[in-house]
């Protein structure tokens, strides 16, 4: 399924209309408690994205809670609208995330066009596309040539990958290329990939310092996860393949919040292409929807695949079944 | 000073009863030992009056106070009673001095400072440690950590102060003279005290009264001298001192007749019904020949064994009924095994004995 | 006939029992609600099994479970007998440099788990590990001789992060050990065989099996290092699948149900483990070997085997101190993380150093962190000896409310981190007036919570080896439980408290599940800012922070090993 770029000359014509309601929203928002916003970068990099947001938007005070994963967001949402009625402002997540938060009604439909958000951003009025995780295949430049890195799927799968090859404890990747290839081709790729004895990581990025020190010799990782140790001087290259699976990240304004308007003037910054360069910077995961992200540039071209929202639910058992698959073919 | 009234404890989980239905008054200034074997209840029942057990019924009064009611609910704990207690442990603090120890009670109180050193020093100087007061608790002998136990007893100036065994972790020498000096102490203050031991001797030299205790109830009370002369329980003759029991047949007037001959008890004793008859070895006399006009209970027997043990002889007499008995004679008389003796049983110091009486 | 337990019950006892309640029941009353319910949430609707068959009923668990029992056994097996060599070397013979060997064996007790597994793979990694590197060149080996990457690799290292537990619970019994006891032995012609098993282990039965009850309960609840050390090539144990089930699993939210369902196993388990301990520790006057009478331990000449001693200690050091902290150093100063060559070497910075201790979020974490470890250092140590008093001495409770009194402070340690967490945070939004949620205070609470069971195990091992007597003959002299408590009985069992006190500050500023769940924006420890760093890509600034954790506890280790050598003492020692 291919999403097309956003078009700018959208975002223009309605920028206009949308730039005057985000003023007023905003001098709105002055007045109001600081927005609460529940997202899970550390804070020392959401900080920087407050800055720049802050330049624009000076009164428009945001307050940044720092919580460790989607799930961990979804069960705090839950718990805070059942408890006392109410929960952040503004909430960040994965796509069943925030799925989960709309099917229990905790969360507000906003008129993003309003906003001067793009269509392509907000497949449901509400939620809304911020960045996405988008998968790379990484390898360490003394072990592998560049050459030899693989370019394709096919070419990731083949036999002389065993025993230097590393992964996620999670087999998501396979699940989202299930949207494209179908299930049954996804999960022979994951047979055969789990073949391949991959050893495995808590997460992406522990997965990325092992490929910097040599611990596997590739893998497959994020984007944003691989950039920290590339920049800090590791022997380590990425690329896109053929495919790209990704999850994009969408966040949302929760009902009964204390300040929607800011949430809304927080949104409407993100979505725009200045707020996602912004996030982009700071926590290294860029808005694959918006063209001049660097995330945007690395992918182009490429085919993407991802579940959209709606079926969460059977991603959902996808997902649990495939990791089982990992976990058991796993050990050297 | 101390009354106990029928008090009953059993230990939770045990299916029997430690203390039976003891009864018993100490009067101001007395010092009364509760005397038995082990396990006998003597200890949980100085412990009940300390509050240290949880009494199941009955009741218990120090002073004027009552401290314990089964029936009332009454129960006022440890801390807030008037007692005073040394432990068979001495339960010494390690980590205070000789008179840090012996200072708790006071400061505890709140006394002004220089009354507690004043008072802890009076304390210390009955007890022979004056010297020893900024010494650590642990740098001590056994009889000088003992010693500190009793001061903090003394200290406090309590209505009773309760010794549980408190001689018995010393060596033989040191008890003996530990005894006396804790009597004299005692009596010199003028201290109530309830002392629990097993060791009869030391109950014999040291109480002004003695409450015998045998599986969970009080056999007999009585002074020393009475309890020794005049025990009137089996369990009494038996356990304080040895004796020589006979069984009792029938008993007509002043004769009884036992399983070794008639004995003529004392008239007092005549009529009452008892069911054994003893003597102390050393009341026993013993000649060699018959003397010649009839003396009541005078039996002949055989000598089987004469052992000299210092102050006296050690005989073994076989009597004609068959039965042996012991008998204690003078050391220098000259003793052959296998000659006729004659053993006489003095009347009066026949005890007339049953197997349970009311123990006051 | 005795009117009821509770007649003359103190109501310094009842509020301990309300407090526990307060504090144990209410995490627990929400776990087994959580575990009943379809979405795990407890306030969402409807009962269901599904949990307990989710997670029963999938033969993968059964394998989880058999990996994790090997795991905790080993452990198990291997800190007490590590823990026990060390505290009888340090307690019971004249092993020179005692002092400094104290804080030695203190010391690992601050690293966070996983920057210690991290170090051990950057020295046993059969790929990159120095030590491999060191050995095959210098032996000519084809094969790297180590894996860390193993059942055995787990065991090591977990021993090591649990060696200090173990040595803090068996040394103060060590010390408290009347000589009396062993020379009459020696007098009936024991030889050595034998006076281990038959004086030394019954005597010291208490606090080993406190000791051993604790090392498997913790092995088999322990993340860190069977996450880093295990995880890579597919060896997996229970507290996987309880990570897993509350961040990876798919479905949006956290599986909180069934990892309720998985705790209800280990609650079991540790009811019948703190059942037999109660049942071993009944007669206390078996165990007691602090009676009034003072001593001084004896002494074991080591004479010969000295220099081995010496050397056991050494390389105990080594292994769970001087090499790790090593590797941490160097990944602090490495741009990246990277093994160790002179290529690297000439790459050092340290650049991840001033920018950690120039990070203001840094020092505010690290101001949270000492002042929530101390507090809630302080406030559980208190707690602890509390609950060790009541339920051994205090007779005005009956014998089934000292139970449950025992009962509920030691449960605390089967409930994972994580529960403890989602439970206190629905109290705190429920009882929002009570400001506490979203603060540091909520993690006070936590804390307090979750270490009660070790301290409380502690006071309890340390009291069971008080004489009774020492204490009713403070009541004999009229002093009130409290006074005695405090004149008496606090003075004596120092040592042993302040060694638990530490112990405390120690695991609450590594401890990170609980503080990463229960983080607001107001209340980030420093764990979790390394933690921070570390899984947002900068392992090299995650590990500067730890090299400043580590000396931070050190300064602490050593401040409390000058005032428990005043203690000693007094005890004639």
């Amino acid at each position: 399924m291919k999403r097309i770029t956003v078009a700018a000359f959208a975002l223009a014509c309605i920028g206009q209309v949308a730039a005057q309601s985000l003023t007023e929203l905003a001098k709105t928002a002055e007045g109001k408690p600081p927005v609460t916003w529940y997202e899970s970068s550390p804070s020392e990099q959401i900080d920087k994205v407050l800055s720049a947001f802050n330049k624009k938007y000076p009164g428009v005070k945001v307050r940044h809670t720092r919580l460790i994963g989607g799930n961990e967001l979804a069960v705090r949402g839950v718990q805070e609208m059942q408890a006392r009625g109410y929960t952040g402002d503004v909430l960040t997540g994965g796509a069943d995330h925030t799925w989960q938060l709309k099917e229990r009604g905790y969360l507000e439909s906003v008129n993003w066009a309003a906003l001067g958000v793009p269509k392509a951003l907000t497949p449901s009025p509400y939620i809304m596309a911020t960045a996405a995780s988008v998968y790379v295949v990484l390898w360490n430049t003394n072990k592998v040539s560049d050459a030899e890195a693989p370019k394709t799927w096919e070419e990731v799968l083949s036999p002389k990958w065993t025993n230097r090859m590393g992964s996620w404890v999670r087999a998501a990747a396979f699940s989202q290329l299930a949207a494209t290839q179908g299930p049954d081709t996804a999960l022979k790729q994951l047979q055969r990939y789990v073949a391949l004895k991959p050893m495995l990581f808590k997460s992406t990025f522990p997965l990325a310092q092992a490929v910097g020190s040599g611990e596997v010799d590739l893998g497959i990782g994020f984007y944003h996860s691989t950039l920290p140790p590339m920049k800090a001087g590791a022997p380590i290259k990425m690329r896109a393949l053929d495919v790209v699976p990704m999850h994009i990240i969408y966040s949302a304004i929760s009902k009964n919040a204390r300040n929607p308007e800011g949430a809304r003037v927080l949104l409407a910054w993100l979505g725009s292409e200045a707020g996602a360069l912004a996030y982009e910077d700071a926590t290294g995961r860029g808005n694959p929807l918006l063209e001049k992200t660097k995330t945007a540039q690395f992918i182009i071209g490429k085919k993407l695949s991802e579940w959209p929202p709606e079926k969460s639910d059977e991603l959902g058992a996808l997902s649990e079944h495939y990791n089982k698959v990992l976990e058991a073919g796993a050990g050297r | 000073m101390v009354e106990l009234k029928d008090l009953w404890l059993t230990y939770p989980g045990a299916t029997q009863p430690s203390v039976r239905g003891v009864s018993l008054r100490v009067e101001p200034g007395e010092f009364v030992t509760l005397l038995g074997p082990s396990g006998c209840g003597k200890t949980s029942t100085l412990r009940s009056v300390a509050g240290l057990e949880s009494p199941s019924s009955g009741s218990i009064s120090i002073g004027d106070n009552e401290v314990f009611n089964g029936s009332s609910g009454v129960e006022v704990r440890t801390h807030m009673r008037d007692i005073s207690m040394v432990f068979q442990s001495y339960a010494v603090w390690p980590h205070m001095t000789v008179s840090g120890n012996v200072a708790f009670p006071l400061e505890v109180a709140q006394l002004p400072t220089a009354e507690v050193r004043q008072r802890v020093a009076e304390a210390l100087q009955m007890v022979g440690l004056d010297s020893f007061a900024d010494r650590s608790a642990t740098q001590l002998s056994g009889g000088q950590q003992q010693r500190v136990a009793i001061a903090r007893a003394l200290v406090r100036r309590s209505a009773v102060m309760l010794l549980d065994e408190p001689l018995s972790n010393l060596d033989a020498k040191l008890r003996e003279q530990m005894r006396l000096e804790l009597r004299q102490l005692l009596k010199t203050v003028g201290l109530t005290a309830v002392y629990v031991t097993h060791d009869q001797e030391e109950a014999l030299m040291l109480s002004d009264r003695i409450a015998l205790m045998n599986a969970g109830k009080f056999v007999e009370i009585g002074t020393p001298v009475d309890l020794y002369l005049r025990p009137r329980t089996l369990f009494g003759a038996t356990f304080l001192g040895a004796a020589e029991i006979f069984k009792v047949v029938r008993t007509s007037g002043t004769a009884v007749e036992t399983d070794i001959g008639v004995l003529q008890v004392q008239v007092d004793d005549a009529g009452t019904d008892f069911e054994h008859v003893g003597i102390r070895p050393e009341a026993i006399r013993v000649t060699q020949h018959a003397s010649p006009h009839q003396i009541p209970n005078q039996l002949p027997g055989t000598l089987v064994s004469a052992v000299f043990s210092g102050r006296q002889q050690q005989l073994i007499v076989q009597l004609r009924s068959g039965r042996s008995i012991h008998v204690l004679a003078d050391a220098t008389t000259n003793f052959a095994a296998g000659q006729t003796v004659y053993v006489e049983l003095p009347a009066e110091r026949l005890m007339g004995l049953q197997k349970e009486v009311s123990p006051d | 006939m005795r009117q009821g337990a509770l007649r003359s019950a103190p109501w310094l006892s009842f509020g301990l029992l309300a407090l526990l309640l307060y504090l144990v029941a209410v995490p627990l009353a929400l776990l087994l609600v959580s575990s009943f319910k379809p979405t795990g949430l407890p306030l969402d609707a409807g009962w269901s099994l599904q949990n307990f068959d989710l997670v029963y009923g999938d033969a993968g668990f059964y394998t989880l479970l058999r990996n994790t029992l090997t795991f905790a056994l080993g452990c198990t097996v291997c800190a007490l007998a590590v823990g026990g060599v060390l505290a009888w070397l340090v307690e019971r013979t004249d092993l020179p440099f005692r002092a400094t060997a104290r804080v030695m064996i203190a010391l690992p007790m601050v690293l966070p788990p996983f920057l210690l597994a991290m170090g051990w793979v950057l020295l046993a990694s059969p790929r990159t590990g120095w030590f491999n590197q060191l050995f095959k060149d210098a032996l000519g080996l084809t094969q790297a001789p180590f894996n860390i990457y193993s059942m055995g690799g787990m065991i090591f290292v977990e021993t090591l992060a649990l060696v200090p537990s173990v040595y803090l619970i068996l040394s103060n019994a060590f010390r408290n050990m009347d000589p009396a006891l062993e020379e009459a032995a020696m007098t009936c012609g024991a030889r050595w065989p034998q006076m281990v098993r038959r004086i030394f282990v019954p005597l010291l039965a208490p606090a080993l099996v406190a000791a051993a009850t604790y090392l498997l309960i913790v092995g088999f609840l322990v993340f860190d290092v069977p996450g880093t050390l295990g995880m890579p090539v597919g060896l997996f144990v229970v507290s996987s699948r309880i990570v897993y089930l509350a961040t990876d699993q798919s479905g949006g939210t956290s599986a909180y149900g069934q990892i309720a369902a998985i705790a209800v196993t280990f609650l079991v388990l540790l009811l019948a483990l703190a059942w037999s301990y109660r049942r071993m520790t009944r007669q206390t006057n078996r165990f007691v070997t602090v009676t009034g009478k003072g001593f001084r331990p004896r002494q074991l000449k080591l004479g010969g085997f000295k220099p081995f001693a010496v050397a056991a200690v050494m390389l105990y050091f080594v292994l769970a101190v001087l090499a790790p902290l090593g590797l941490l150093l160097w990944t602090s100063l490495t741009p990246y993380l990277a093994a160790i060559s002179w290529e690297m070497a000439g790459k050092l910075t340290l650049a991840q150093h001033s920018s950690v201790l120039s990070n203001p979020r840094v020092g505010a974490a690290a101001w949270t962190s000492i002042w929530v470890s101390m507090l809630s250092a302080t406030l559980v140590t208190a707690l602890a000896l509390l609950v060790a008093w009541t339920v051994l001495r205090a007779r005005s409770l009956g014998q089934e409310a000292r139970n449950l009194i025992d009962t509920l402070s030691f449960m605390p340690l089967a409930i994972p981190g994580t529960m403890i967490g989602m439970a206190l945070i629905y109290v705190y939004l429920t009882l929002s007036f009570i400001p506490v949620y979203g603060t540091a205070w909520i993690l006070v609470i936590a804390y307090v919570t979750v270490y009660l069971s070790f301290t409380s195990r502690t006071a309890s091992a340390s009291l069971i080896q008080l004489h009774p007597e020492l204490d009713e003959a403070a009541r004999t002299c009229g002093a009130s439980p409290a006074t005695t408590v405090r004149r008496i009985v606090l003075p004596l069992l120092l040592p042993a408290l302040a060694g638990a006190w530490v112990w405390v500050v120690a695991h609450v500023m590594r401890e990170l599940s609980t503080a990463l769940l229960l983080q607001g924006d107001e209340n980030v420890t420093l764990a979790v800012q390394l933690w921070s760093y570390w899984a947002g890509g900068e392992p090299s600034k995650a590990a500067a922070v730890g090299v400043w954790l580590v000396i931070v506890m050190t300064v602490i280790t050593i401040v409390w090993q000058r005032l428990s050598a005043r203690k000693d003492v007094v005890f004639g020692g």
